[in-house]
């Protein structure tokens, strides 16, 4: 799996803000919660980054987008009795698939080597 | 304003913005990002609500999470917009009445077809978008991407 940092790219490639996302997805699939929605998602990454600063609404909803549509996710609209029940708008929640999950396993080892490098060398990756 | 208050401002002026980059897509896809967006907003006022954020701040963090994503949400537009461009078939089979006016529609844009008597000055049809070119609509029927009649 290449990952890039361009907007340009091609088919199966992923920028690194998917594979934050996958990797978010992945522990959250082992967690009680497996599922997410896209509110909740802006939190983990920024939580994560330690940014504080909530991702933008379109570059959010257009990488869950091209996960969805790529098959590593799975988006669904929640029970729309659960949302009445709560008061608030239906969520759609996004869930990770197998190949979602082996995308984040290879994505994970193309980066490890370059994490490592950049280790040895006492830097900060960037 | 205070903390009790909903960041209508904020939340109202990113729906607008999400009604307009979706305007004219595919109906399930322009739906659910509506929806997407609302739900986003809903659940960002109530977080801040718990968390006892002001509305002040709260609606420049909306604010900060609209335009920053604008390049996205347009680049987004543009794809599905292609995605959806429908060069499909031709209209179907008309009714007794030839219609005078055709809708092409291509990458999420539509056209309705002008006469064009300064074109040549024949009584034609021309179509005006960026693929046809003034291209005369066929006598014999429309091309591929034109969309349907409307009407004589």
């Amino acid at each position: 799996m290449l990952i890039i940092g361009s907007m340009r790219r091609k088919p199966g490639t992923l920028v690194p803000l998917e594979v934050e996302i996958l990797t978010i997805a992945v522990a959250r699939a082992v967690s009680d919660r497996p599922d997410f929605h896209g509110f909740e998602l802006a939190k983990l990454i920024a939580e994560h980054e330690r940014s504080g600063k909530l991702l933008a609404h379109g570059t959010l909803y257009k990488a869950l987008n091209r996960l969805a549509e790529s098959g590593m996710l799975t988006a669904e609209w929640e029970d729309a009795a659960i949302a009445l029940g709560d008061g608030r708008p239906r969520r759609r929640l996004y869930r990770i698939t197998v190949r979602g999950e082996q995308a984040a396993a290879s994505a994970t080892i193309s980066a490890a080597p370059k994490r490592a490098s950049v280790g040895l060398l006492g830097l900060e990756p960037t | 304003m205070n903390g009790n208050h909903p960041p209508a401002v904020a939340s109202r002026l990113t729906q607008r913005w999400v009604r307009a980059y979706t305007a004219h897509l595919d109906p399930a896809r322009r739906d659910t990002r509506r929806a997407e967006i609302s739900s986003d907003l809903w659940e960002h006022e109530a977080d801040a609500r718990r968390r006892g954020v002001g509305s002040v701040r709260v609606n420049a963090q909306l604010i900060r999470r609209l335009l920053a994503g604008i390049p996205a949400d347009l680049s987004w537009r543009h794809q599905k917009g292609d995605a959806t461009a429908s060069f499909a078939g031709p209209a179907p089979v008309l009714a007794a009445a030839p219609p005078s006016r055709w809708v092409c529609r291509v990458r999420g844009h539509h056209y309705v077809t002008k006469r064009l008597p300064n074109k040549l000055d024949d009584g034609g049809i021309y179509c005006v978008c960026e693929r046809c070119n003034h291209e005369k609509v066929p006598s014999g029927g429309p091309p591929a991407h034109w969309m349907s009649g409307l009407g004589p």
